[in-house]
């Protein structure tokens, strides 16, 4: 998914997705045998969208900035 | 196969200093097979360039070592169901790839040990009461077990002392 630009150790992935699925926001997808999948639930998608938001707003303030608006 | 014994400081204080040495000791071709009280036992072999690391995880399931396996992490060896160590190869990723779940495990283990130590520490205060109004067999008995609680104090007090100090550590980097 992430092309190589994420790399997470094996012991913090396992404390991610221990924390993630605690709270709901994925859940383990049934028999698929030796390699376990999850899958984000409706809570974790509605997180990720606020989330989009959030950092859309930061992006749109980015480009506010580098294209000229400085002073008003 | 020949065997011996390397002796540790302790997790809590030597943790990475002892994870390097034994990297040392399996380039001379001596491989850690598992731990032994207040050390490890090692035992001989062929000379190998591998790095090991060192995770604190209570109930570890299968998904855990597979994990492991699947970044190019062994298992050696595990102590009290909850202290395990993997061996990689030179290239083998780090297994904490980010400040803040290394933090917390430096964080669980402080505050385990915390909790140890506040009750060893309780149960030592109330025995030297009950002390102070017996005498004879009573007293004796309540002797030897507060020398027992002041060596458990002190067990888990000092790693309480390390761990939080490695978890500030990982704090300050945040």
């Amino acid at each position: 998914m992430t092309d190589g630009r994420v790399q997470i150790g094996p012991a913090s992935m396992y404390t991610i997705i221990k924390k993630l699925a605690n709270a709901q926001l994925i859940e383990p997808l049934e028999g698929d045998g030796k390699k376990k999948s999850y899958q984000i639930t409706a809570v974790g998608r509605d997180l990720l969208a606020a989330d989009l938001v959030r950092r859309q707003a930061m992006v749109d303030d980015d480009v506010f900035i580098l294209e000229g608006g400085n002073g008003r | 196969m020949k065997r011996k014994y390397m002796m540790s400081w302790g997790l809590a204080f030597a943790e990475e200093k002892e994870m390097r040495k034994l990297e040392r000791m399996a380039a001379s071709g001596w491989h850690l097979e598992t731990f032994a009280p207040f050390g490890f036992t090692l035992v001989e072999g062929e000379p190998m360039d591998v790095q090991y690391n060192l995770d604190y995880r209570k109930d570890a399931d299968d998904d855990y070592f597979e994990l492991f396996r699947a970044s190019g992490w062994e298992h050696v060896t595990t102590a009290g169901d909850e202290i395990h160590i993997f061996k990689g190869a030179r290239e083998a990723r780090p297994i904490y790839s980010d400040a803040e779940t290394t933090r917390e495990k430096y964080a669980t283990e402080a505050t385990k040990m915390g909790r140890y130590a506040a009750w060893t520490l309780v149960a030592w205060l109330i025995i030297a009461l009950l002390r102070l109004t017996s005498d004879g067999l009573v007293d004796t008995v309540g002797y030897i077990v507060q020398l027992v609680l002041t060596i458990g104090f002190v067990f888990t007090a000092l790693p309480y002392v390390g761990y939080v100090f490695k978890r500030k550590r990982y704090e300050k980097n945040h």
